[in-house]
């Protein structure tokens, strides 16, 4: 008696009876899971449409919100304009920035100065922050309304107090280089320091470059400290300074394979002029390794991700 | 008119009597237990096949851009583990292929005719192996219950009625045999066929627990509201590889920008 023609009628085991869906089984457990998300949400928007067509100023803000990112729908900026401008038309802050947003930024309808400005400010009257850094911005930069930096100051503090972190950089930036503000390097590092404890890369560069060059009170272990915090979001200015401050041993033990490093990734992250400047320091360190060292350094560059705050 | 002649019967006849109905009654269970399988088989392969030839082959364009992707961002930024990733994402893109294009895809609808049905009953009652009498007969009815099957799954009523009928024509004449004899031979089959009935029930719960049918049934609840899984699965994997697609392209003008 052959077992195999038996297969028909009666499988050795019971495994074989499901070779039709062991052969291409990882292809079907993904078809399930896929089946099973899309079961889960009938329309994803469907809660939020409904409100959003009746009327809710703040379901239209989230429909808006969802076009624009594509989430639930596919991209679609004009849809987007058309949901926050329902959202904004009903006095809802979010939706007249974001509204002002699209105009600044032309995107889903043609770019306007003069209309972001308009929706910007009228977000910024209800006290709300991006709308405040927005309109500080169009100050700053003279876009919509003629330049003046004392009033794009004072709608910068404004949203920094309420803790933008984009707003805390700007002013920050204002009393480091006394643009529309006397000088004050303590006022400077408040707000960089309430910027880079948001995680804020920029702000934590340049309150690194602060106590680098003793605009408070020199700190070389505050500095590196804070140019690694920068360094390892991937901004490639504070890896070359961290990099440096490696290969000088200032705040941290000298480490030439650290240094290495740390250029070699600011080199790779940057064009141009940058680039130029970063890999010739590189090589200066390098020039100064032994190759297990430099075999070392190059690793450790390969492997390196960013870290996401 | 002559009275019929009422013989009382020896204790063992009447155990004869008593098994030879509960072997028919069993041969009857068995049969319809075995069409259930069958049937089942087949629709979760119909299924799969429609499944791989709707949706997989969307899989398998999805994981072609993916390993593009990553071939290209092996190259932007050499590394080994770039490189390995890349490789992990070829080999994904051929094995998702070669499942979503195989065998399986090919498989097509099925929907058995009543009159089918019943011939394959029949034909399971009559010829299934469990019912041998001896190794030459196990051997002769395996042959026939496979064609049998074969014919039901090709779904060709005439070839099934034909595959009976040689079956009867070349069916040994009984042999004399003592009662005694034909009791044991009975209570043999019988216990066959349980065994093969348990074999079948747990064959079942393992279909019925396999991926395939659990995707199918989440196909048939949502055809309830008037929806089509597979359809919306596949619109959500194109949606993937339209995705995948732009930023695929977006690699390619980075590789040309990259500076020397």
């Amino acid at each position: 008696m052959s077992d195999e023609s038996q297969l028909q009628v009666r499988p050795k085991d019971s495994d074989s009876s499901l070779s039709l869906s062991r052969v291409s089984s990882g292809l079907i457990a993904r078809g399930l899971r896929d089946a099973e998300a899309i079961a889960r949400q009938v329309d994803p928007l469907s809660e939020t449409r409904r409100p959003a067509e009746e009327g809710h100023a703040y379901a239209q803000f989230n429909l808006g919100l969802a076009y624009y990112h594509g989430q639930g729908v596919p991209q679609d900026y004009v849809e987007a304009v058309k949901w926050y401008r329902r959202a904004a038309e009903q006095g809802c802050a979010a939706g007249q920035n974001n509204l002002g947003d699209r105009y600044y930024k032309g995107e889903g309808t043609s770019q306007d100065y003069i209309e972001a400005v308009k929706w910007f400010r009228k977000a910024a009257e209800q006290g709300h922050a991006t709308g405040q850094y927005n309109l500080g911005s169009s100050y700053y930069y003279g876009q919509g309304v003629p330049q003046d930096y004392a009033e794009a100051m004072r709608l910068y503090r404004n949203a920094a107090e309420q803790g933008d972190a984009d707003a805390q950089i700007r002013l920050g930036n204002a009393y480091y280089y006394g643009e529309g503000v006397p000088q004050d390097y303590v006022e400077a590092v408040k707000w960089y320091r309430k910027a880079a404890e948001q995680g804020n890369a920029m702000a934590q560069y340049n309150l690194g470059n602060a106590y680098y060059y003793g605009r408070v009170p020199q700190d070389c272990v505050e500095a590196a400290k804070w140019y690694r915090k920068a360094a390892e979001q991937g901004n490639a200015t504070a890896q070359y300074d961290l990099g440096y401050v490696y290969y000088h041993g200032q705040g941290v033990p000298q480490d030439y394979v650290q240094a290495h490093m740390w250029m070699d990734l600011a080199a790779s992250a940057s064009t141009g002029d940058d680039q130029n400047k970063y890999s010739s320091g590189r090589d200066a360190v390098a020039a100064k390794m032994t190759p297990q060292q430099l075999a070392e350094a190059q690793r450790l560059a390969r492997e390196w991700r960013p870290k996401t705050r | 008119m002559p009275r019929p002649i009422i013989r009382r019967l020896k204790p063992e006849e009447e155990e004869l009597l008593r098994k030879r109905e509960e072997l028919a009654a069993i041969r009857a269970t068995l049969a319809e237990r075995e069409l259930e399988l069958v049937d089942l088989r087949s629709q979760l392969a119909a299924f799969e096949g429609r499944y791989l030839r709707q949706v997989g082959t969307l899989y398998a364009e999805l994981d072609e851009w993916k390993a593009r992707i990553s071939e290209l961002e092996a190259k932007l930024h050499p590394s080994a583990p770039s490189k390995a990733r890349a490789e992990e994402a070829r080999e994904q893109a051929r094995q998702t292929y070669e499942q979503a294009h195989g065998e399986a895809s090919e498989a097509k609808g099925f929907t058995p005719s009543p009159e089918l049905k019943r011939m394959y009953r029949e034909a399971a009652k009559r010829i299934h192996p469990d019912f041998a009498t001896d190794t030459a007969d196990r051997e002769r009815r395996t042959r026939f219950m496979a064609e049998a099957n074969r014919a039901y799954e090709a779904g060709d009523t005439e070839a099934l009625k034909r595959i009976l009928d040689e079956y009867e024509n070349g069916a040994e004449a009984v042999t004399g045999e003592g009662i005694g004899a034909e009791l044991i031979r009975i209570i043999r089959q019988i216990s066959l066929a349980k065994t093969r009935l348990s074999a079948i029930g747990q064959e079942l719960a393992t279909l019925r627990r396999s991926e395939i049918a659990l995707l199918k049934k989440q196909a048939e609840e949502i055809q309830q509201e008037g929806r089509d899984l597979l359809a919306e699965l596949a619109t959500a994997v194109r949606e993937q590889i339209e995705r995948a697609k732009k930023r695929h392209e977006s690699l390619l003008k980075q590789e040309r920008h990259k500076p020397a």
